[in-house]
């Protein structure tokens, strides 16, 4: 059979990304440019400059790209671009991007969904074992996802307001930590003690999650402290919060394990990289002989790797988008 | 020479094919917010119109601002991703010099709607030098000017400034290609908007 290289595009949020994977699995080369140190000084991502960013850079990475992996635009098959969720404005440039290209090599088109890239960066570490349940964690999303087969996507559940990942953000401004907080906010609950009184968020029987809540909780109790002329102990607060999150998230992942039957439980997003819902996952997926994968750090945050893995797939299903291929917002994953 | 003209800056998509004084083929189509989805698809209608591939293209000229934030990066992207994967020329036309470009006059105005009383524009002598360079600035200064020096004034919709009522001007391709014909090219990297205005988390921030 004839490889499949794709080019893979991925400008959903604040990294300007691309890739080219060989049939689904094999990463030749991927280039990512970060504007974490551009948005730093906002506290968050700011919209319009970061699709000043993406336009500034979009050529300059696909010369890096084809530059190091040796290749041509001509040695290209496919063309793999997330075409939503994510900003609009940042998704416009790569996907305006990969049309350019489509229309000129005349190559394949392939609208990949962000979360389906994430779920697929663990294909690059290992071919995917179905089925499997899939809790997709990040800055912009939080769900629970079975499949069955190769791009085959049911969503189980998800958050019904803020994803985890903007949850943990929120704690790390409330006590002070740079943006992107989250990954610090791991690091100190690895040091510190279940001290303070937080609730469960959403602890039910369903397999949707709620972190407003938690996250106002913490907001208030720093405050309140704060006007008694307390410290915070930001160790001991992490640690709480992050063992009521974990213990949820973890309680309804493995629910979903086992009424779904699967064997086989991935997760991905860049929450992924959080140590403590790693390292609580693995112990649980060894308990009850479930084949556990989470992919590398680098394969966690965005990138265009996972995307490129993902349209190999979508491909192979004859998801194919003509030049009239629109960014979107919002959209569902699961309509394939 | 072939040119690609590419325009997303106003509520229209503008593709044009021109070669020697003529043009091959065009598409002009009001399509508010959806310049995303019909740009590259007009291009590529325009292209087959002319019987020609990509790589018979010589020079692609794309309109860079200033206008619609979103607007122009879709045409600027995909003008850049052009000119550098099929390593030609690309040079950027300016959405207010190409109105002045598109009518005879003495002076003219050329001028945007940028919301909120503010404005885009430049005013040009009669060979279209820039007199008052392009800026976003207010109503006030607008009408200073329009006060001073009497200009046609055009723009790519139709607009009414407190009493004058200014109506949208049809683009003169083959003028506004053979003027930026000879002007200098930039690389498609460095290829970029010109917003004439900062974003506004920048602008609170300085203030």
């Amino acid at each position: 059979m004839k490889d499949i290289y794709c080019l893979a595009i991925e400008t959903s949020c604040d990294e300007t990304s691309m890739s080219i994977i060989k049939n689904g699995t094999e990463e030749i080369e991927t280039v990512i440019l970060t504007q974490i140190d551009i948005h730093k000084k906002f506290g968050g991502v700011v919209p319009e400059i970061a699709s000043r960013s993406h336009i500034e850079s979009i050529t300059i990475v696909l010369d890096e790209l084809l530059e190091k992996s040796h290749m041509k635009i001509s040695d290209i098959d496919i063309i793999g671009v997330t075409y939503g969720p994510g900003l609009i404005g940042s998704l416009l440039i790569g996907l305006q991007c990969a049309k350019t290209i489509s229309l000129i090599t005349g190559k394949p088109l392939i609208p990949v969904h962000h979360i389906a890239g994430h779920i697929y960066a663990n294909n690059l570490e290992q071919r995917l074992s179905f089925p499997l349940i899939a809790l997709v964690v990040s800055g912009g999303h939080t769900e629970l996802v079975y499949m069955d087969n190769d791009y085959s996507f049911k969503r189980i559940g998800g958050t019904l307001d803020d994803a985890i990942g903007e949850a943990y953000d929120k704690v790390a401004k409330i006590l002070g930590l740079e943006y992107p907080g989250g990954p610090k906010v791991d690091k100190l609950a690895s040091q510190g003690k279940d001290t303070y009184n937080l609730p469960y968020p959403l602890d039910d029987d369903t397999y949707n999650f709620s972190f407003s809540g938690i996250k106002s909780a913490v907001v208030n109790l720093v405050h309140n402290e704060k006007q008694r002329g307390n410290n915070i102990n930001a160790e001991d607060m992490c640690t709480t919060f992050q063992n009521r999150v974990i213990s949820v998230i973890t309680k309804k992942t493995m629910k979903a394990v086992t009424e779904f039957k699967v064997n086989n439980l991935v997760i991905a997003g860049g929450v992924a990289a959080n140590r403590g819902l790693r390292e609580k996952l693995e112990e649980l997926c060894k308990e009850k002989s479930i084949n556990f994968s989470v992919p590398r750090i680098k394969y966690c945050t965005d990138n265009a790797a996972m995307i490129g893995s993902a349209a190999y797939y979508a491909y192979k299903k004859g998801i194919i988008a003509d030049l009239k291929l629109n960014a979107k917002a919002t959209d569902n994953l699961y309509k394939y | 020479m072939i040119c690609l003209f590419i325009d997303t800056s106003s509520i229209d998509v503008s593709i044009a094919i021109i070669k020697a004084n003529k043009i091959i083929s065009s598409i002009t189509k009001s399509i508010p917010n959806e310049h995303s989805i019909y740009t590259t698809q007009f291009i590529d209608d325009v292209l087959k119109e002319s019987n020609l591939e990509p790589n018979d293209i010589d020079k692609i000229m794309v309109v860079n601002g200033p206008g619609s934030f979103t607007g122009v990066r879709i045409g600027v992207t995909i003008a850049k991703t052009m000119a550098y994967l099929l390593n030609k020329e690309v040079i950027p036309i300016s959405s207010l010099k190409m109105l002045s470009l598109s009518i005879n006059h003495d002076y003219c105005l050329s001028i945007l709607n940028a919301n909120h009383n503010n404005y885009y524009f430049g005013l040009y002598d009669k060979d279209n030098n820039e007199i008052i360079k392009e800026q976003f600035n207010t109503k006030e200064k607008v009408l200073e000017i329009i006060k001073k020096y009497k200009p046609i004034i055009v723009s790519n919709n139709n607009i009414t400034i407190d009493n004058i009522e200014i109506s949208k001007q049809e683009l003169d391709y083959i003028n506004i290609v053979n003027y930026y014909l000879n002007k200098e090219s930039v690389n498609s990297h460095l290829l970029v908007p010109n917003y004439l205005k900062l974003p506004e988390a920048l602008e609170k921030k300085s203030d």
